[in-house]
């Protein structure tokens, strides 16, 4: 996740050496790069571990190992939707500062989208600290 | 407590707007070769899938 970090930190601050719709296309493609890393991690250590605690444990005991597994999983789950989020709207952002020029949206997406990776970053991290 | 209906609503449009964001990516993609619009599947909703399944199997006990 360090890559990450340092990825969005390298898109959000090149904007002083190239055009700001550069860097947003290259913080666009580093967030879906993200996306794909992030999603990897979360069937590994989510979803694989619902699968096999379902399979181990049955009743109150599946009950509390599910809420064990959620405590880090809900809030990882919960940046990744809006990191896809983000870079659905980085995207039209894009879109539109190349048909009208306006840079408002852009600018605004870009933040937005460097707040979602960063969230991403910071949950993605506990998830990887879990055993 | 939440009104089911306006839940049911609210997802409704959510899911709309979700239709229409493929759409655009689309758009995107074909006039826009730069950006990497290439579809990541929803990792999100695979462990939804595999939380709600946990939960369902420990009501069945």
């Amino acid at each position: 996740m360090k890559l990450f970090g340092l990825c969005f930190f390298a898109a959000l601050t090149t904007a002083c050496g190239s055009s700001m719709l550069d860097s947003a296309v290259y913080a666009a493609n580093g967030a879906r790069s993200t996306e794909l890393a992030a999603g990897d991690l979360l069937r590994e250590r989510c979803a694989d571990k619902y699968r096999a605690a379902a399979q181990q444990l049955r009743g109150a005991e599946l009950v509390a190992r599910v809420n064990e597994i959620s405590r880090t999983c809900d809030p990882a789950r919960k940046s990744y939707g809006v990191l896809r989020s983000a870079r659905l709207v980085l995207l039209a952002a894009i879109v539109t500062y190349k048909a009208t020029g306006n840079d408002a949206a852009l600018l605004e997406a870009v933040r937005q989208m460097g707040e979602a990776a960063s969230s991403t970053a910071s949950t993605v991290r506990m998830l990887e600290a879990e055993p | 407590m939440i009104d089911p209906e306006s839940l049911l609503a609210t997802l409704q449009i959510a899911d709309k707007a979700w239709d229409l964001g493929g759409k655009l990516v689309e758009f995107v993609r074909q006039r826009h070769p730069e950006l990497d619009t290439r579809p990541v599947p929803d990792a999100g909703a695979e462990m939804d899938d595999a939380k709600a399944d946990a939960l369902r199997r420990a009501k069945e006990g």
